[in-house]
């Protein structure tokens, strides 16, 4: 079984009266553990693919299965539950919340899903985060850290839940290329590692070498879909 | 929740200054309205004091006749005893009343003094002065003499009616009166005692006199214009009126006695009542003025913070956990500024709860003799009332902040993470 299935999926925006196809039929299947980039123009439809999967929005046609359960019909507070327990995100704007450490972040995120005892959960937290790098950082807030090190913490955020799928939009578009490079080998060390999922868009030709599947997106269908290595 | 309930607090040290003037705005209400709700307590506690003083007592008893000619001093419509037989008796039957403490006899009636070129009117007041001072503690207000005592054709003056006459303490004084006969007489008595009282009707107007003398001048043996029940509690003096009703069906054949309690059948006190209530509407409109300031900065911390809602939604957190999170920024604001509010208001409460607020200049020009309105006011301090103060901005913050928390739960996710 697929652990993420799309069948037909629409998406139509409406702007006034005026009615905006983003998505206009994707058919598209990732199994468990690849590592998958999406590409293509701006306005090809990436991000509004990357909300159907990560149900964070729901699609006007179509159908969206994930582990094999239907989940493009659920309303928002089953979507949430969807996302809570399934899917990662990774930001563009790594999107921490300020007044939290690095640790505080990761924790955030696990402390929905985990009612473990505060133990257990501080060595979970504090492994992902050495294992992103940021061993000795954990006390540091946002602002303290470099954007590279921002990312690492969302990165971390993203994985500790043990998620099925890890989204990221645009997670290098911020970082320099040496950073960026690092921050992509950190997710392929998970991928292999963790057998995580992960689906993420970029321009950046030096960071989509590192992905074993390129989906080429065009006008809001898939044009191309080429797997390598 | 409890890492949300963590996660509000910290938020709150975003913007300190912005925290702050919210926080500032929430307390300056609370002040406002602590010290407003002792104020009124005081005036009210000051207002029912001197009307069970110096009116009503808990229960008064009077002939229904005199209710209708109370104004004019009437002396035809007496409390002379069931069936005439005098008052003293009745007092005695009436004391038997479990609940009933205290029975004070007073008979008033109108009188003036003649200088060489003017009439000065006042209002004797023949009294128990062994009861009326156990009641309303007329002794501790004497300044210079003594009390007045029974068997002695002696008088006690307010210092404001002895200013008017003219006349000091050791000296005599000529009473004019009608008795109830319609004879004009006049009586002379020695000033023995004169005291003070800030309510100007009983320092302007009223001399006491020994319930005998007053009763032998007035040729009214056994009579007096009314009788006050005292009980312990005054909120509690409905619990005696079955039991007095049953006496007074009993034994007043003639039923001519009405009973009054102290907070019925006075057109002010029910006035105070209604007035209350508008306070009360009044309190919870100040409290909602100072509402928009913190709605205000939760609009704007919604609004900044629309991507990181985007995010929070993204990881799974539930609307109504969004809900939660602003709606706790806003509470933990709230409590904050109530408990400060409620600690500065109490202070405050309290230093004029002992220097009081005087209203001498206000009640200038004003005649506040009929309505027993003292010129200084003392706030009332209760720790009840500091509770009930922070507990209402509590509840009314709260409920106000869920308006903008409403605006961050609805928001959704993909529009959220859109915003720049």
């Amino acid at each position: 079984m697929a652990l993420l299935e799309l069948k037909k999926v629409k998406k139509v925006y409406r702007q006034g009266k005026i009615e905006v196809p983003a998505l206009r039929g994707i058919d598209l299947t990732v199994e468990q553990g690849e590592f998958t980039t999406i590409f293509g123009p701006s306005g090809s439809g990436k991000t509004t693919l990357l909300n159907m999967i990560g149900c964070l929005d729901t699609p006007t046609e179509g159908e969206i299965k994930l582990n094999g359960n239907k989940v493009s019909k659920l309303s928002q507070k089953q979507l949430a539950m969807v996302r809570r327990y399934n899917i990662g995100f990774i930001f563009q704007a790594y999107n921490l919340i300020p007044v939290l450490t690095a640790y505080e972040n990761v924790e955030f995120a696990i402390r929905l899903i985990d009612h473990s005892k505060e133990l257990q959960i501080k060595e979970k937290v504090l492994k992902i985060l050495e294992e992103v790098g940021l061993k000795g950082l954990e006390n540091r807030r946002p602002n303290e850290l470099s954007g590279g090190e921002q990312q690492r913490v969302a990165v971390a955020r993203a994985l500790v839940k043990e998620p099925k799928i890890v989204l990221a939009d645009e997670p290098t578009a911020n970082l320099d290329s040496k950073t960026a490079a690092d921050v992509v080998k950190i997710m392929i060390k998970m991928n292999k590692e963790l057998g995580t999922t992960f689906i993420f868009s970029t321009h950046d030709p030096a960071v989509m070498k590192y992905a074993n599947r390129y989906i080429n997106l065009k006008d809001g269908m898939i044009s191309t879909d080429e797997r390598r290595g | 929740m409890k890492f949300l309930w963590s996660l509000a607090k910290k938020n709150l040290s975003r913007s300190r200054i912005r925290t702050s003037v919210s926080v500032i705005a929430i307390a300056f209400a609370i002040i406002a309205v602590v010290f407003a709700r002792g104020l009124i307590s005081g005036v009210l506690v000051s207002f029912f004091q001197n009307h069970i003083y110096y009116k009503a007592g808990h229960i008064r008893i009077i002939d229904e006749e005199y209710k209708l000619k109370e104004r004019l001093m009437s002396l035809n419509y007496t409390v002379n005893g069931f069936n005439g037989e005098g008052y003293t008796d009745m007092i005695k039957k009436i004391k038997s009343i479990e609940g009933v403490e205290q029975v004070i006899p007073r008979l008033k009636f109108g009188a003036i003094v003649s200088l060489e070129d003017d009439l000065v009117g006042m209002v004797g007041w023949g009294i128990d002065p062994v009861e009326e001072s156990k009641f309303t503690g007329i002794d501790k207000k004497i300044v210079e003499g003594r009390m007045i005592q029974e068997g002695n054709k002696e008088v006690m003056m307010g210092a404001g009616l002895l200013d008017k006459i003219g006349r000091k303490v050791g000296e005599k004084v000529t009473i004019l009166y009608t008795t109830p006969f319609g004879s004009f007489k006049g009586s002379t008595f020695q000033i023995v005692g004169k005291y003070y009282s800030d309510l100007q009707m009983l320092n302007d107007t009223v001399f006491y006199l020994p319930m005998g003398e007053a009763q032998k001048i007035l040729e009214m043996p056994g009579e007096v214009t009314e009788l006050l029940l005292i009980t312990p509690d005054h909120y509690k003096a409905a619990s005696v009126l079955p039991d007095l009703n049953d006496l007074f069906s009993q034994e007043d054949k003639s039923g001519k006695y009405i009973l009054q309690l102290w907070n019925k059948d006075y057109d002010l006190i029910e006035l105070f009542d209604y007035a209350i209530k508008i306070y009360n509407f009044i309190y919870v409109f100040i409290i909602v003025l100072a509402c928009f300031v913190l709605v205000n900065t939760l609009i704007m911390i919604v609004n900044e913070r629309t991507r990181e809602i985007g995010m929070m939604s993204a990881l799974g957190l539930k609307s109504r956990e969004i809900l939660y999170l602003f709606t706790m920024e806003g509470a933990i604001i709230g409590i904050l500024g109530s408990a400060i509010g409620a600690i500065m208001g109490g202070v405050l409460t309290k230093v004029f709860s002992v220097v009081g607020i005087d209203y001498s200049a206000a009640f200038e020009g004003i005649n506040t003799e009929e309505y027993l309105l003292s010129p200084i006011y003392y706030t009332v301090f209760s720790l009840e009332n500091l509770v009930f103060c922070f507990t209402l901005g509590v509840v009314i913050v709260t409920i106000a902040c869920i308006i903008p928390a409403r605006k961050a739960a609805k928001l959704k996710p993909t529009e959220a993470l859109r915003q720049i």
